[in-house]
């Protein structure tokens, strides 16, 4: 396998994926370009090669994904309908994590019907939204509707200009449209909740925004969203407001405090699961098709067993366990039920989830799974090719070339032949074994687990060969079996320096740039620092300087 | 379906659908005013666009004696007469730019013409498609109350607003529904208040988004102006009349593919006889590995993108699901074929385009690609054989590898123009329609 590029420390992430192209040029495989730094759909051209004056990446318009938009309701009108499960699937190619769309046609009249439904069902209950009775005044009353109502919608104060368009909407409703007053506090909140202050991540726009040296710093309550969003997947608590409001938020400490506060909370939950569950790609789960004559117990109540499984795993390690990277892909122990039992040949009874001890030779850690091992699955079999690029992808941060032309696939079953012997004559071709030297290895590790993940030691009636080596750190590394070559994984340095950037990609909702180089050798540093805890590397995201400061966009206009 | 023609005169069923969702519904019904055909008058033209990938197994696809019949097309043998297959195009800027084998990412490419590299082999359009060119165009004449149908099964749409706007498919039966059938009995002054009422909820969110771009930078602000283009065409939407129309009998509650692509494709029919649209985007495949669809009731049950890989080794099967592919196409074209109008039918004034994203499924080659077109488009097309372009014209069976030298826009400039869009090129860099397809 090619040497990967040390990234052990941030210095030498520039240098990755150069390294990388090198290498398999001399391969004789087309690298093709690297991808452009930052990933955002359409964008990015704010993200030079080389550091930019204000050492801080950009931060390009995103608005609320379709998890984000479910929190945010439930918290701003008590709603539980999951309306956004009807949007299209948030998919980009371009970026692991989860991330919305332009706003087409088709978007724009579903959130139009969304909001249409979320402001009837909250007016059932008026007090729900309003602060005050119109009883005592209805002008004053829809008036302080707009100030607070909006204030919670719009996570932050109005500005005059929003104010006076809500108003003059409200007075439409009531003369023009002669509605009532409830129904004009009605349309005022469907309003509200199609505006982009509500929909997208994104500063006051009637203000002139401070600038610290050579970049623009992220006012108190755009900060205070960025955190929750973040850590939350969700609008700010009053709390958080409040620490908005009192000038809290504005140093590294002070963030970081609220950081802390809001990762202790159950609120967490939601978003730690989310990272987990994008990071490994296990959110195609409940599309995924497999061959139903191979794995007839594969349907709904095993789908979502599986995930059930992994959230229950990671919120016990990071809630109520010691938080750390090499308990996450090292430990001993997973959860299992009555539905898990025909994967996991357990004795577990009932729906709800119970610890149980792995037995060592077998599994240790998140990628011995049963969920992420179905999903780099085949319908009807291992697949150690998308099994060793996910792990070269999200826990090396390797960047793969496009596949060459004209490789002939693997050949099925039917041919004979282990799956790891079919697969390894595929990538005999020239070409192709460059690519796949990359990731076969890798893959061929996970060849004791078939397409849902069951362990096993023969395969199409031969025995599993699941040894191989790993180049990590700059050794190369034996293993014999899976859950020796996770406990490599698990402490290296190289995964480490990965793991804390993959989150940082999460909490920005873009790929790193050069300017982020000071922020993610901070980051680093205190990961470190903290036995690599993920408690911790959260904190130390959101005091960076990337979290609270953004570089100027191209184009963009001061007031 | 059981519509016999488009005149029969059993009416809509006005569902008490705004009844159940009260006065904040945010369907608007339709309006009962048939747009009549008067008497003498052209009937108006249709396109539609249906695209999956995968490439063809191009020994079974193409036909070998200039007419249009092959194993893979022959469920289009009911409408053999009124086919055409135009064989050998070219996505001739990725070949110019060194992306040959990106045939997982050509999505963008196939309807608009252009190409724009965003990183590694995602790309994105540079302009408009085909089908939205054709909405825009029919807009300047008539509210249709859809202008642009856009659905997509499975995968992402392929069709595109204008650079890198893609416009978002709608998936799910029940939803398309109601946005094309459902109604409601109300008077005119019910009417004019919920229209009023939808106008100035849409006038607020425009004023929002205009002011809240106000500092952006050109990327960011081009996001927000992409959101006040989706505002502005609901609000033009508001105006639109929708025709009156059946109901048409489709199963909007299974959850499985293959019933869902049947009811789109019914709807899609019934939209059309009804004038709700005349431009459509269908897509019902995943250009790559993302979205795995698996056709078990073929008993086919690895992944159709997989079972493509494997090349020759699993034609067979990759044909069968072919075949079956060109079933549900050869089902809308028979539906429109069974409608009269003029002195033909609906499908003859019509032209459906079934596009791929590649050659041939374990080559990702994005020379040479499969296009087959069913309606003459109001006579433009001459039909009923296999037009072979550039220098496929000199290739005797095997279609197997190569360019033809001829740029895909130039089909993509005759579409246009069959629709009636007087133009001389379409999307970017290759000038001039394709004289070959001519009647």
């Amino acid at each position: 396998m090619t040497t990967p590029p040390r990234s052990s420390t941030a210095g030498s992430r520039a240098r990755r994926i150069t390294l990388l192209g090198v290498a398999l040029a001399t391969l004789g495989c087309d690298a093709g370009p690297s991808p452009p730094p930052d990933g955002a759909a359409g964008s990015g051209s704010t993200a030079g090669s080389g550091p930019g004056p204000a050492d801080v990446g950009p931060r390009p318009l995103t608005r609320l994904s379709r998890r984000e938009y479910n929190n945010t309701v439930r918290d701003l009108l008590g709603d539980t309908t999951r309306p956004a499960d009807a949007f299209p699937e948030d998919h980009d190619r371009t970026f692991a994590f989860r991330r919305a769309g332009l706003v087409a046609t088709q978007d724009a009249e579903l959130l139009g019907t969304a909001a249409a439904a979320l402001a009837t069902a909250a007016m059932q209950t008026p007090s729900k939204v309003l602060p005050c009775s119109p009883s005592a005044g209805e002008q004053a009353c829809a008036e302080q509707f707009i100030t607070q109502f909006g204030q919670r919608a719009y996570r932050r104060p109005l500005s005059a200009d929003e104010r006076a368009r809500l108003a003059a909407l409200y007075q439409d409703a009531r003369t023009a449209q002669q509605m009532p007053f409830n129904d004009a506090i009605t349309l005022l909140v469907e309003a509200m909740l199609q505006s982009p202050a509500f929909l997208y991540h994104w500063e006051s726009p009637y203000e002139a925004p401070p600038r610290e040296g050579g970049a623009v710093a992220l006012g108190s309550y755009d900060l205070a969203s960025r955190l929750s969003y973040f850590i939350w997947g969700s609008m700010p608590d009053q709390a958080l407001l409040d620490a908005a409001a009192a000038g809290a938020l504005t140093t590294e400490a002070g963030i970081a405090e609220q950081a802390r506060r809001l990762l202790a909370s159950d609120r967490a939950k939601d978003a730690v699961t989310a990272f987990f569950r994008e990071w490994l790609e296990l959110e195609q789960l409940p599309q995924l098709p497999k061959d139903a004559a191979t794995y007839p117990q594969y349907d709904g109540g095993l789908k979502s067993a599986l995930l059930g499984e992994t959230e229950a795993f990671v919120q016990s390690v990071l809630f109520g366990g010691d938080g750390k990277l090499e308990t996450l892909l090292g430990a001993d122990y997973s959860y299992s039920n009555q539905t898990l039992a025909g994967v996991y040949g357990g004795v577990a009874t009932g729906d709800a989830f119970s610890r149980t001890t792995l037995l060592p030779t077998e599994r240790r850690g998140l990628l011995t799974q049963p969920s992420f091992l179905t999903v780099t699955g085949a319908p009807n079999g291992s697949n150690p090719i998308k099994r060793g690029k996910a792990v070269y992808e999200r826990l090396l941060c390797g960047e793969l070339p496009p596949p060459p032309p004209n490789v002939p696939a693997a050949k099925p079953a039917s041919a004979g032949g282990t799956t790891r012997a079919r697969f390894a004559e595929h990538a005999s071709n020239a070409c192709a074994k460059a690519c796949h030297s990359l990731m076969d290895p890798l893959g061929f590790a996970f060849e004791n687990y078939d397409g849902i993940g069951r362990y096993r030691t023969m395969d199409n009636g031969q025995p599993v060969d699941a040894t191989g080596s790993v180049d990590l750190d700059g050794i190369s590394y034996p293993f014999s079996s899976a859950v020796e070559l996770v406990q490599r994984l698990s402490t290296s340095d190289r995964v480490r320096s990965c793991f804390a950037t993959q989150w940082f990609r999460f909490a920005m909702g873009r790929k790193e740039t050069s300017g982020d180089e000071p922020s993610l050798s901070a980051i680093e540093s205190a990961f470190a620092a903290h036995q690599f805890d993920v408690r911790e590397l959260v904190p130390a995201i959101a005091g960076s300087r990337s979290f609270r400061l953004r570089a100027v966009a191209a184009g963009e206009k001061t007031l | 379906m059981l519509i016999k023609t488009a005149k029969t005169s059993r009416r809509f069923s006005r569902r008490a659908l705004l009844a159940s969702m009260g006065a904040s519904a945010a369907l608007l019904p339709l309006v009962d005013a048939e747009r009549a055909q008067a008497a003498g008058e052209a009937p108006p033209k249709r396109l539609v666009t249906i695209t999956w990938g995968h490439g063809v197994c191009q020994s079974a696809f193409y036909p070998t004696d200039g007419g249009v019949s092959s194993r893979v097309l022959a469920p289009l043998a009911p409408v053999a007469s009124k086919t055409l297959v135009v064989a050998g195009l070219d996505y001739k800027m990725m070949l110019e730019q060194d992306k040959k084998y990106d045939g997982h990412f050509t999505y963008p490419v196939i309807y608009t013409g252009t190409y724009q590299n965003t990183g590694g082999q995602n790309c994105t359009a540079k302009g408009p498609s085909i089908d939205q060119v054709v909405a825009d165009a029919t807009s300047k004449d008539v509210a249709l109350q859809q202008p642009l149908l856009v659905i997509t099964v499975e995968g992402e749409s392929t069709s595109f607003r204008g650079a890198g706007e893609r416009n978002t498919g709608e998936g799910e039966p029940k939803r398309l529904f109601d946005k094309l059938f459902a109604s409601a009995t109300l008077s005119p002054e019910q009417l004019a208040k919920l229209r009023a009422r939808k106008k100035s909820v849409l006038d607020f969110v425009g004023q929002e988004l205009t002011g809240f771009s106000q500092r952006m930078g050109t990327e960011d602000k081009a996001k927000i102006d992409a959101h006040l283009a989706s505002i502005r065409q609901l609000e033009r939407q508001l105006g639109a009349s929708g025709a009156a129309c059946e109901e048409p009998v489709v199963d909007t509650g299974s959850k499985l593919f293959q019933d869902k692509v049947a009811a789109m494709l019914d709807m899609t029919a019934m939209a059309l006889r009804c004038d709700i649209t005349r431009a459509v985007s269908i897509c019902w495949a995943d250009d790559g590995g993302y979205r795995p669809i698996t056709l078990p009731w073929l008993d086919i049950n690895s992944s159709f993108h997989d079972i493509a890989h494997l090349g020759a080794s699993a034609y067979e099967t990759k044909i069968k699901a072919d075949v079956w592919m060109y079933e549900q196409v050869a089902r809308l074209a028979k539906n429109l074929d069974s409608a009269a109008e003029g002195n033909g039918t609906l499908l003859d004034n019509s032209v459906i385009v079934v596009g791929n994203d590649m050659c041939e499924g374990s080559a990702h080659y994005v020379g040479g690609m499969p296009f087959v077109l069913i309606g003459s488009c109001g006579g433009y097309f001459k039909t009923g054989r296999t037009v072979k372009v550039g220098q496929w014209a000199n290739r005797a069976g095997d279609y197997w590898t190569g360019d033809s030298g001829v740029p895909h826009n130039k089909l993509l400039a005759s579409l246009a123009n069959a629709m009636g869009v007087s133009t001389d090129s379409f999307g970017e860099g290759y000038a001039g329609t394709l004289s070959e397809v001519k009647a």
